[in-house]
């Protein structure tokens, strides 16, 4: 969403960024407060992709439409893990990819309410999807998406509640093994498949790559995984100091991972944590 | 990604941790940036470094550069030590990815620092052994 805002600058457009609270939600005075006489577009992610904080998309959509203004919702992280229903809701728009929810990578779609118009971004193919994608329609790519879409919606309740459960055992067991940590987000209003911890003294690469040799897939979205050297914008915007934000991993679960799972996971975490925390120049207890 | 080098020195690596007896010790990076490099010598009175050891808040290539580096400058005079580069560091470890250099940077300015240290406390301490005898 950043980086297409950032194309929009480039093309002329004026973009007003929304600061977040400590739990990652839009503030909806500052909303209001940035709403001016020729906004023609609002986007809110869903839910946060680092942190699972869900926005308050139902309010934000009224805010919107209130000042005749489109609403745009990144849902990628959310489908599957939120029951979304756009007419109540009120969307006017929202993306959506099939890899989130174990459907097939490089496939991904965008709702557009009736009566909301869209220029192209690729150009070319006049007749295909409308006139609004150029190219050959991806079959498999959209069969299995519709697939995946199918059995995450039909199994959502039981899947929910499986990975809520998940979830806070993995919560439970973390803290009873390692100290010094911290979870970021909100602390209910948040989704169940993923959670984002800061280990305190130690940075999350190291982190990531030592659970990676143990056979566990984290991912962080700190400094050292992409190419510049500041860690997360989102963090940052939540007001998480740095050397915090550096030591931050993301894990995802599955409904297929069971508890047995998590002790291993949990033991593996204490293990890495503990011996990176003894070649710390920093030291957790005093951060 | 790695290089099978940069992995086996991150998950075992041969010089971590700090040093009891250490008399030269350097800090570089920032918690920011995501690397804080802590280097602990021990120098002997005729200028060889008997002893190397450190510490790294970082990511892997962090820790692999460090290591490597303690093992660069054991044995070494302060002279020699003060020659070592980044690029040695790289030659040893194989081959970082192009946003990583920058590790292997701090490693050799860790060793800088360190010797920084060194001449600091040296200097101190012979300002007081003068002022003892003029007085």
């Amino acid at each position: 969403m950043l980086h297409a805002c950032q194309q929009l600058e480039r093309e002329g457009f004026e973009v007003t960024y929304l600061p977040v609270d400590k739990y990652g939600l839009v503030d909806m005075a500052e909303l209001l407060h940035a709403i001016r006489k020729d906004t023609t577009l609002i986007s809110v992610m869903t839910v946060n992709n680092e942190v699972g904080t869900i926005q308050n998309i139902k309010a934000i959509a009224k805010i919107a439409h209130d000042y005749n203004i489109y609403f745009h919702t990144d849902a990628v992280q959310a489908i599957g893990c939120l029951k979304i229903d756009v007419q109540d809701m009120d969307i006017d728009l929202m993306s959506m990819s099939a890899h989130k929810i174990h459907g097939p990578k490089g496939v991904g779609a965008l709702y557009i309410k009736n009566g909301v118009r869209i220029d192209p971004i690729l150009f070319g193919g006049d007749s295909q999807e409308r006139g609004k994608r150029a190219g050959t329609e991806n079959i498999p790519g959209i069969a299995g998406f519709g697939k995946a879409i199918e059995i995450a919606t039909r199994n959502h309740i039981i899947n929910n509640k499986k990975l809520k459960n998940i979830r806070e055992y993995f919560i439970q067991k973390l803290k009873e093994k390692v100290d010094y940590i911290q979870i970021n987000g909100h602390p209910h209003q948040k989704s169940n498949a993923i959670v984002s911890v800061s280990f305190y003294g130690i940075e999350g690469e190291s982190i990531m790559m030592l659970l990676d040799l143990a056979g566990i897939c984290t991912s962080t979205a700190s400094a050292c995984t992409s190419k510049s050297l500041l860690p997360s914008h989102v963090l940052r915007a939540m007001g998480i100091p740095d050397e915090v934000a550096q030591g931050t991993v993301r894990f995802s679960f599955g409904t297929n991972i069971s508890k047995s799972d998590v002790d291993y996971v949990t033991d593996e975490i204490q293990k890495v944590v503990a011996k990176l925390r003894a070649i710390s120049p920093i030291q957790a207890g005093r951060m | 990604m790695y290089s099978k080098t940069v992995i086996d020195r991150f998950q075992n690596p041969r010089n971590a941790g700090g040093m009891h007896g250490a008399n030269a010790i350097g800090e570089v990076g920032n918690a920011a940036c995501g690397d804080i490099m802590k280097m602990y010598l021990k120098i002997s009175d005729d200028g060889i470094i008997e002893n190397a050891k450190f510490k790294t808040f970082g990511c892997c290539a962090a820790i692999a550069s460090t290591d490597m580096a303690c093992d660069l400058i054991k044995g070494k005079t302060i002279e020699e030590a003060l020659k070592i580069t980044n690029k040695d560091v790289l030659d040893l470890l194989g081959e970082l990815p192009p946003h990583k250099i920058h590790c292997s940077i701090l490693a050799e300015e860790s060793i800088r620092a360190a010797i920084q240290d060194y001449y600091a406390k040296r200097e101190k301490e012979i300002k007081k052994s003068t002022k003892k005898s003029s007085n």
